[in-house]
């Protein structure tokens, strides 16, 4: 059966593959990749925001939700930094879903924060401090923990980091080594985000049967005594589960073991130079355009899918 | 005001923590009887004698300036984001004595990271079910408890359908998961995955559906008591000892040293002990501790050389 919001209408690239790039947005990104994955790639935005009018080539979708094609259509999906904002059984869901959506061997690319990479850099920046107590090695330091915590932990939009670029409390070459050039989003000099918000309330999206009813319980809930309200209409949980916040992290161990339970074969740890995806060259999607090093230092991990079905659900 | 208790040797000293049931089972006689006692929450509890329910996350210590001799934040700091943290240490800071120890202990990110590096290096060499069991409960060690959405989250599931490796939780937090421990669970319970057909048609009997509703109304007006929010069990952040001694000498106190387990210039600690394990030599939950003493001199504590003498 036909799900009524499938997508039929495909982009293909130069060699006729037909590929996806999930991911959740980011300026530099943007402005580096996005002629190249505007163009030849077939994009979803994961994002729980209403599609901007006039945005044809990209897709706002939460990819909580099935994705929207048919079984077996895409050779390859670039999957960048979506599984960290995910929780396990999330992303369990999302795998199977690439999975289904994929080819008899077509390759999926996940990217994501690396845990273990984490860890390291701040050990080291604690031995550092603890050898040279400078204000710098403390600055470092304490990018280090925020770099392992603060997209954990933060409840309000750009957590604690934002503080300290405000206080001007960071050390612009480490960062700019830990966070590449997505570090540059971070400095707000531009806000992809505030401008979306804004296009949104220009352009009101038509309102789904879902989003009236919420709005229904809202106007319920502020109407409510206070002692049933209690929660605080819930603008930290709202904020929780926009997809900002990493649900987890993970290593190459933890990567490699979830593609593996759910059926994927050939599972092989790259860099951000390389890719089995056809014409990878080409896309170079995770290398920044300013000089050899990655647009955003992650864990890359590839994976094929070899067999019909993907391995039963663990539950 | 809160009402204060006084030690047997005249001392003022408070006493903060949030939960732990066999910490409570070891300690509570103790700090209970002689300590004066504030428990974080953020829905009071049923009163208990000596017990003040404050939600450290917002409210002040409700206790004049210079009161205590020492106070002891036993794992309160990662349940705090690091504004309430350095909120909540100037408030300690402002109810202390000038000379007064500050005792905090948390879970040490620093030793949390180290064993997950070593879990993760042994599980990739050999990654057997007791290997990968060690790594993933290192994992979770280190952000589990601030991205859990219900209370327990993974860590509870992990114990209830047995996937965890017992040795390593004996091995390190024995005292922790002791009741749980002891109950045997060397035979974890049978995973029941499908429902019988007449359990699932019970939840829509009129018994069922009626409590329901009713639970659902008392969590509207009491706080869900399920989300980690609103226990205050979630972690809002981690610590380890450089950043406990910052958030100490940013609040003003001075002398900040890493202790043990054993170790406090908190008076009469030998009487106290509060973080060793009455079971063995060894801490009750572990942890980073550090202490700090509040600037101006002491008034000269009964059973303790002065250190002026020397």
């Amino acid at each position: 059966m036909m799900r009524d919001n499938t997508v039929t209408r495909l982009i293909q690239t130069q060699s006729g593959k037909t590929n996806l790039h999930v991911w959740r947005g980011g300026h530099s990104y943007e402005r580096q990749k996005g002629h190249i994955y505007r163009s030849e790639w077939n994009n979803l935005l994961f994002s729980t925001r209403p599609q901007p009018q006039g945005e044809s080539c990209l897709l706002y979708f939460d990819v909580r939700t099935p994705l929207p094609y048919v079984t077996g259509t895409f050779d390859a999906i670039d999957a960048f930094h979506i599984i960290e904002h995910l929780t396990p059984e999330e992303a369990d869901f999302f795998l199977r879903e690439a999975f289904r959506v994929l080819r008899s061997s077509g390759i999926l690319r996940l990217s994501t924060p690396d845990l273990e990479s984490v860890c390291r850099a701040y050990l080291d920046r604690v031995a550092d401090y603890e050898r040279s107590p400078s204000a710098t090695n403390r600055v470092r330091y304490e990018w280090s923990v925020l770099e392992m915590l603060d997209q954990i932990a933060r409840e309000h939009s750009s957590g604690l980091m934002r503080n300290y670029i405000e206080e001007e409390r960071f050390d612009p070459g480490y960062a700019k080594e830990r966070f590449g050039d997505v570090f540059e989003d971070f400095l707000g000099q531009d806000q992809p985000d505030e401008a979306n918000r804004r296009s949104a309330a220009e352009h009101p999206a038509r309102p789904t049967p879902r989003a009236i009813l919420r709005a229904i319980r809202k106007r319920l809930r502020r109407a409510a005594p206070f002692s049933w309200r209690y929660r605080d209409p819930g603008s930290v949980r709202d904020f929780r589960s926009s997809g900002e916040t990493n649900k987890w992290l993970y290593d190459h161990l933890s990567l490699t073991t979830l593609l593996a339970e759910t059926g994927f074969e050939h599972i092989v740890r790259k860099t951000y130079r390389t890719s089995d995806i056809p014409e990878w060259e080409r896309f170079d999607l995770d290398r920044s355009t300013h000089g050899d090093y990655p647009i955003e230092p992650s864990l890359y991990v590839e994976a094929r899918k070899t067999r019909s079905s993907p391995r039963a659900s663990p539950q | 005001m809160l009402t204060v208790t006084r030690t047997p040797d005249d001392l003022v000293l408070l006493h903060m923590w949030r939960d732990g049931d066999e910490y409570v089972r070891q300690k509570g006689e103790l700090f209970l009887n002689e300590w004066t006692n504030v428990r974080f929450v953020a829905i009071p509890k049923p009163p208990v004698e000596n017990v003040h329910y404050v939600d450290l996350s917002r409210e002040t210590l409700e206790f004049p300036a210079d009161t205590f001799d020492a106070a002891n934040a036993y794992h309160i700091l990662e349940h705090l984001t690091p504004e309430e943290g350095a909120r909540f240490v100037a408030e300690v800071l402002r109810v202390l004595k000038p000379g007064g120890v500050f005792r905090v202990s948390v879970p040490d990110l620093e030793e949390i990271c180290r064993s997950y590096l070593y879990h993760l290096g042994v599980a990739s060499q050999d990654p057997s079910l007791h290997n990968v069991r060690r790594y993933r409960w290192t994992v979770m060690e280190i952000f589990e408890q601030m991205v859990r959405e219900k209370t327990g989250g993974r860590m509870l599931e992990a114990l209830k359908s047995g996937d965890y490796d017992r040795e390593y939780l004996e091995e390190k937090y024995s005292d922790v998961y002791r009741p749980l421990l002891a109950a045997g669970a060397e035979e974890p319970p049978a995973s029941n995955d499908s429902p019988s057909r007449r359990r699932r048609l019970s939840r829509f009997t009129p018994k069922a559906l009626y409590g329901r509703l009713t639970r659902r109304i008392r969590r509207r007006a009491t706080g869900d008591r399920k989300d980690p929010g609103v226990t205050k069990e979630r972690v809002r952040w981690m610590h380890d000892r450089l950043s406990l001694r910052f958030l100490m000498e940013e609040a003003g106190f001075v002398e900040i040293q890493q202790k043990d387990f054993k170790q406090s210039d908190i008076p009469n600690w030998e009487r106290y002990d509060l973080d060793c394990s009455s079971l063995a030599e060894r801490p009750i939950d572990p942890s980073v501790f550090v202490e700090g003493r509040k600037p101006g001199s002491s008034a000269p504590v009964p059973d303790r050389p002065v250190a002026a003498r020397s």
